[in-house]
């Protein structure tokens, strides 16, 4: 411990505390461009300058460790006049453009040239010009405004993992940008532009928006992805301009995603504005006023017995209350106990076992996954599936912990110390079994790798993602985790390292606020098991289930089998509530015009299990309502409609239910609640399938888009700019022995259903296998998709153009 | 000299089987886990093998040498000026003008350059023969003014030495 006295004010530090960071203890200001606490220390721009006791000349703060007596000043005569001198030279080569300059109003340099800078310059020679680059979609660049404080360097290199921005020449003809131009390779690019101090890097598709203060703020949760970022909605005029990072230690720190960031631009196109009733079959949707159309719809509802309607939500778009009014109203009011959230899942066979949240979701906090080490990913993307956790993996992995990668591709990662196992599609429950005997006998251990990772870590993490969860034996992959994890003590109370971590933001909430087909809210038993989303296509298709209520999804966009779909959407008659003018909206009898996210207030649980609260920013479009009310205002028309008439009321009953809804329960400084480490269901036998075969044709792996995983980023322009989607991967070596080139045209044929896709050679996709992403609209590899059937066989013809 | 950016040829060029092992040496004279140190000499051993210069490919190929990321070799190469990222002639004449070469006439002798050469510094005479630098102290100034003709030194120069040197060079 050291003892520092600051501007007169004593505060006890750890030794080797900067001085910069033990005045903000003391929340005393020091002005700074180049540090940035989440950043290595650099340096560079000299504006921390402090006056320390005995020491000749004033220090930069930053990089100045305390010492114990050590009696500092920030705002003394020499500090003063030497912030003036740096500043002087700071803006000799700035362009002082600030009235056409994004970051006018929110410069740091604007800022502090106000307090410390000249009011005339004494420079007459020519300021410098230097180059600006194009670095992709997210980022706009004025160079000249660069002050080289570096941070978009350190960014580069530290957190992202992706080595190109740099500093090239020296002194006044240094020039900081990638040299050769080229578009940023990475999914965190528009950090950079949040972190520049200046002007120099700025968001592409903010570009001359707005200005700083006329925007007004919102806090919100991101609903992109299962980390649950915190964010700042800024808005003007009824519109979401841009999205900003709020500070969360445990969770995102400063960062954001570019999904997470830019998608917002999705929430403007194809929006429902008003109820719509179709009057015939096949005629055309018109538009009613709110009491028609909930007329329609429960008349549509009333016409059948209760077990022939059946429910389908949305686990991307939707807030906490709507999933849970959703299941309130289908099972207690239309008495129909058939509603899922899972489209995308082919297992549901740990259905039938009392499973828990801490089965199902997250048990290491985020905070600590950067301790882990070892690191074990199943069917796992983390970098293209919830970026933000990635980037605590790789602080894990820079710190030394090595990662193995179990799954049927080759990641495009930005960890270190990486072994991939590639294994056969489906072969991942063999592979991880193989990992469990072996770590029984020392020398089938340390030809594991696997299972010579696990031996002897102290903090070993297993995380299985979206290729897990939607693997035809998702239930087994998940129990030779959990088996092989305990095995090395990796559950314990002290440390678990058991995750499963699901895509979609708010898959948990579904979860626990009961949108399934087995278990109500709060994780309670049900007398009777209804149906699960593929059962209740099934039913649909075959005519079993006569009304389909849809909550925010189209089925035909995200079930794994879009010909099933099809049929269901054909078959029954459809109520779509949501907010977009999609597949399934066009099929509806009855459209019941909801909000999207940022337009109401919501409660998203990320993927650790915590309850977070997003604000609403901004009004939905004209007629369109809050979608609980809707289904409140609907339930008026049946015998016992849903007991909440408010918001309060509404979150009260669902805290009820689950009471980790109850956010009045947490103590001071809680942000909210992560999950509680109850133990998961350990010893259950695990079950081995025979090992995949391999045939002659080619097996067709389908995986979600991550720039285009949500109706939001689905209709996002800038995504649209970010994705390489709606393309077949396949590999060189495969490719040339079917005469397959880049960018050309392929036939991919699965028994009667065939598609057109264009194919992107690369050489992670392993032999034998083609990867698609599942995909949207027509050709959309989902077209091949069934439940029954995780990894279809497919043969290829090229096609002329 | 364009400072801009680099010049692309699209060729990628290769070192010999030679070469290559004598980058294995330069290798071993670091530890294993910062090969990255050997930049500076391969970047040079690059310069003289590729023709005296470094093209983007060049840098490029470097850099997958040594399994760096391309723009931390173009750090280094942009740092040091004596890597040259544009063509340079078969003569790359390197005049110092330096305080002590200044002192002893090194305009005279940049002048004498100039005029024999025809051409301004940075340039590259029009028969790729000759390129004229400004260069900062070599470390010979006992000898003062001096000048640098690729690896050569020539020292005392006068105008007349000047001329008589260029219309020796082969
Ligand atoms: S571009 Fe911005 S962040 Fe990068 S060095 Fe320049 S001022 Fe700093
Ligand atoms: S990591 Fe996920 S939650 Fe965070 S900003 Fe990106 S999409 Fe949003
Ligand atoms: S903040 Fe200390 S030198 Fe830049
Ligand atoms: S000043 Fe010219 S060699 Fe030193």
């Amino acid at each position: 411990m050291a003892t520092v006295i600051i501007d007169g004010k004593e505060i006890d530090v750890k030794a080797g505390t900067t001085i910069m960071e033990a005045a903000k203890l003391l929340d005393i200001y020091i002005p700074h461009f180049c540090y940035h606490p989440k950043l290595p220390i650099a340096g560079n721009c000299r504006m921390c300058l402090v006056e320390v006791e005995k020491m000749p000349k004033p220090v930069i703060s930053c990089a100045m460790p305390v010492n114990d007596g050590m009696v500092v000043k920030t705002d003394s005569e020499m500090v003063r006049t030497a912030r003036k001198g740096v500043m002087e030279f700071l803006l000799i080569n700035h362009p002082l453009d600030c009235p056409v300059c994004d970051q006018g109003g929110e410069c740091s340099l604007q800022d502090l040239a106000m307090k410390y800078g000249p009011d005339r310059s004494r420079f007459h020679d020519h300021k410098r010009h230097v180059p600006n680059y194009d670095l992709g979609p997210i980022i706009e660049t004025e160079m000249n405004r660069c002050i080289h404080c570096t941070r978009c360097i350190r960014f580069s290199e530290d957190v992202s993992g992706v080595e190109q921005m740099g500093a090239v020449y020296r002194g006044d003809h240094m020039q900081v940008g990638p040299f050769v131009e080229s578009r940023l390779d990475s999914e965190l690019t528009g950090n950079l532009a949040e972190l520049c101090p200046v002007g120099a890097l700025n968001f592409k598709p903010f570009h001359f928006q707005a200005r700083g203060w006329e925007l007004k703020h919102a806090d919100g949760i991101c609903s992109h992805c299962s980390v649950g970022c915190h964010t700042r909605m800024d808005h003007l005029d009824g519109r979401i301009l841009r999205v900003m990072s709020r500070s969360w230690n445990e969770g995102n720190e400063t960062w954001l995603c570019d999904k997470g960031r830019f998608a917002l631009d999705g929430l403007a196109n194809e929006r429902l504005t008003a109820p719509m009733v179709r009057a015939s079959q096949g005629g055309e949707l018109k538009k009613v006023s709110w009491p028609e159309a909930l007329d329609q719809a429960a008349k549509i509802l009333k016409s059948v017995k209760p077990e022939e309607v059946a429910g389908l939500a949305s686990d991307a778009v939707q807030g906490g209350e709507e999933l849970f009014a959703f299941q309130d109203l289908m099972r207690n009011v239309l008495g129909s106990g058939h509603i899922d959230h899972r489209l995308r899942q082919r297992d549901f066979s740990a259905d039938e076992l009392p499973l828990t949240r801490a089965d199902l979701l997250m048990n290491t906090p985020l905070a600590s996954l950067n301790g882990a080490d070892a690191i074990v990913l199943v069917g796992f993307d983390p970098r293209f599936e919830t970026p933000i956790l990635n980037i605590r993996l790789r602080r894990a992995t820079q710190a030394g912990a090595r990662v193995v990668s179990v799954g049927a591709r080759k990641l495009n990662t930005n960890l270190l110390n990486v072994t991939e196992v590639v294994v056969a599609p489906g072969g991942e429950v063999a592979r991880l079994n193989a990992a469990l005997q072996a770590l029984d006998h020392d020398e089938a251990c340390a030809e594991d790798p696997v299972a010579a990772l696990l031996k002897g870590a102290k903090k070993p993490v297993l995380l299985l993602g979206e290729g897990a969860n939607v693997h035809p034996e998702a239930e087994a992959l998940r129990r030779v985790s959990v088996a092989l994890l305990d095995k090395v003590g990796g559950i314990g109370p002290n440390w678990n390292g058991y995750n499963r971590v699901a895509a979609r933001a708010n898959a948990a909430a579904a979860q626990d606020l009961g949108v399934v087909p087995h278990r109500g809210a709060g994780y309670t038993r049900l007398e009777r098991m209804g149906m699960n989303a593929s059962q209740i296509l099934e039913a649909a298709a075959s005519g079993q289930v006569k009304v389909l209520f849809l909550l925010g999804v189209d089925p035909l966009d995200e079930a794994l089998d879009r010909d099933l779909a099809r049929r269901a959407l054909s078959k029954a008659r459809v109520i779509y509530l949501g907010a977009f003018y999609g597949s399934a909206a066009q099929k509806a009898e009855v459209v019941l015009a909801g909000l999207a996210p940022g337009e109401r207030p919501m409660t998203l649980t990320n993927g650790e299990g915590r309850v977070q609260r997003s604000a609403r920013a901004v009004n939905g479009p004209l007629e369109a309502k809050e979608d609980w009310r809707i289904l409140r205002a609907l339930s008026d028309r049946f015998a016992a409609p849903l007991g909440y008439n408010d918001l309060e009321a509404l979150r009260k009953k669902m805290a009820a239910s689950d009471h980790r809804y109850d956010l009045s329960r947490l103590g001071p400084g809680e942000s909210a609640m992560a999950c509680d480490h109850s133990p998961v269901t350990r010893g259950l036998p695990v079950t081995v399938s025979a090992a995949a075969e391999s045939g002659a044709a080619m097996q067709l792996l389908m995986v979600s888009s991550f720039y285009r995983d949500d109706p939001v980023a689905a209709r996002s322009k800038v995504m649209g700019q970010l994705a390489r989607d709606g393309r077949l991967r396949i590999h060189p070596d495969d490719a040339s022995g079917l005469a397959i080139v880049q960018d050309g045209l392929v036939r991919v044929l699965s028994g009667e259903r065939k598609i057109e896709v264009r194919a992107d050679l690369d050489r992670r996709v392993p032999h034998g296998v083609v990867i698609g992403d599942l995909g949207r609209g027509e050709n959309a590899t989902r077209e091949l998709g069934d439940y029954s059937n995780g990894y279809p066989r497919v043969s290829l013809v090229a096609l002329p153009g | 000299m364009n400072e801009r950016t680099t010049l692309s040829t699209g060729v990628t060029p290769r070192f010999s089987e030679e070469k290559l092992q004598e980058i294995e040496k330069i290798f071993q004279r670091y530890p294993a886990d910062r090969r990255q140190s050997a930049v500076m000499p391969i970047l040079h051993l690059a310069q003289r093998e590729f023709g005296g210069w470094l093209s983007r490919e060049a840098l490029d190929y470097v850099a997958g040498l040594i399994n760096m990321p391309p723009i931390r070799v173009y750090e280094v190469a942009t740092f040091y000026t004596m890597y040259n990222l544009q063509p340079v002639g078969r003569y790359h004449v390197q005049a110092c003008t330096n305080i002590s070469c200044w002192l002893c006439g090194s305009d005279q002798v940049m002048d004498a350059l100039k005029n024999k050469l025809k051409i301004g510094v940075g340039h590259t005479s029009e028969d790729k023969r000759f390129t004229l630098a400004e260069v900062e102290c070599l470390g010979a100034c006992v000898n003062a003014p001096m000048m640098q003709i690729n690896d050569d030194y020539y020292e005392n120069l006068t105008t007349d030495k000047v001329v008589e040197i260029i219309d020796r060079l082969p």
